[in-house]
């Protein structure tokens, strides 16, 4: 799962491409998600600049705490689904590149049972009070949520920030 | 038919510059084939750019073949390269095979067609023009079809291969 970096340190800007990297893989595993879960990709494509304009200047700043998934239907009080991201973040930089658990996280998707009609979903960023403002995003409250079932998953990263993916729901296909 | 590997890193870098740098290889290699119908070359690579986004944050975008009389480059997208990896991007080269191509041809290969049908990718081969066409591939198929031939994973190590 981890592949040693060659020439750290040596005229490379590790905070920049940790940053990077962390955010690359962060939106590779939303839009894997959402694939595996059936939900229209639009939200993310139509966001895909705001997200990732979010994400690199609070990954940049060290405040964001997690990013949320959360999947829904609009007229019941309770969500169906979390898929929340937590982030880490090292004053010790980790040499190691760290891959995001992509298969792991899918075949658990597929473990899931599938959603009823009309879910849908939206991303929530939970931040230090003092993060910077980013155009596009908005306050927001995600709706509270019954998990009868909880999954965290491998962690993965590089340099300053590393980052872990939690399930929590109650419609585990298989448990 | 002559056959030559190049690559380009993904992982550390911003999308919006793996896109640029998309477009700039791709026009790059219609310059230096004298392809003869830059302007049209150029719509169809912006649009394409833009396309493959999604499949590049995803991805499932294993590489892009571009196919010219009898040229054939393949551009690998390199997803978790050394920190410190060069791209491997010079298309100059087919200035010295004195290639002159009236028809381009664009391969976009994934590895997942489910997911890159998901995408939207279904709708690339549209972007095609007279000169210029443009094709969906999936890995998985194109395997299949060469009889379980493994498909090439990662990023040679050299450049150039006939």
């Amino acid at each position: 799962m981890a592949t040693k970096v060659k020439g750290v340190g040596v005229g490379v800007n590790i905070v920049e491409k940790s940053v990077t990297y962390v955010s690359n893989t962060v939106i590779q595993l939303l839009f894997r998600i959402a694939h595996k879960r059936g939900l229209d990709p639009s939200y993310i494509q139509g966001n895909l600049d705001v997200i990732e304009k979010g994400l690199r200047t609070w990954l940049s700043e060290q405040k964001l705490r997690a990013l949320l998934l959360q999947v829904f239907v609009a007229d019941k009080d309770d969500a169906l689904e979390n898929w929340e991201t937590m982030f880490e973040y090292y004053a010790d930089p980790k040499e190691e590149v760290r891959k995001p658990p992509v298969q792991e996280i899918e075949k658990a998707c597929e473990g899931l049972a599938k959603l009823p009609p009309g879910a849908t979903y939206r991303i929530f960023a939970s931040l230090d009070p003092d993060a910077t403002e980013v155009d596009g995003w908005v306050p927001g409250t995600p709706k509270s949520l019954v998990a009868a079932l909880e999954k965290v998953f491998e962690d993965w990263g590089f340099g300053q920030v590393g980052a872990k993916v939690r399930y929590q729901g109650g419609n585990w296909g298989d448990a | 038919m002559s056959m030559t590997d190049k690559s380009l890193a993904v992982g550390f870098r911003k999308m919006e510059e793996i896109s640029a740098l998309l477009s700039q290889v791709l026009n790059e290699a219609g310059t230096d084939a004298s392809f003869a119908y830059g302007d049209e070359l150029a719509s169809v690579v912006g649009a394409l750019s833009k396309e493959v986004v999604p499949l590049v944050y995803s991805q499932v975008l294993e590489r892009i073949d571009v196919h010219f009389a009898e040229e054939e480059i393949h551009i690998e997208l390199d997803y978790y390269p050394e920190l410190d990896q060069e791209d491997d991007l010079d298309t100059s080269f087919l200035k010295l095979v004195s290639t002159k191509a009236d028809k381009l041809a664009f391969n976009i290969v994934v590895n997942q067609e489910e997911c890159a049908t998901y995408l939207g990718a279904d709708k690339i081969p549209s972007l095609s023009t007279e000169h210029v066409e443009v094709s969906l591939v999936c890995l998985e198929k194109q395997t299949a079809e060469e009889g379980g031939k493994s498909s090439s994973e990662g990023s040679p190590d050299n450049g150039n291969e006939s």
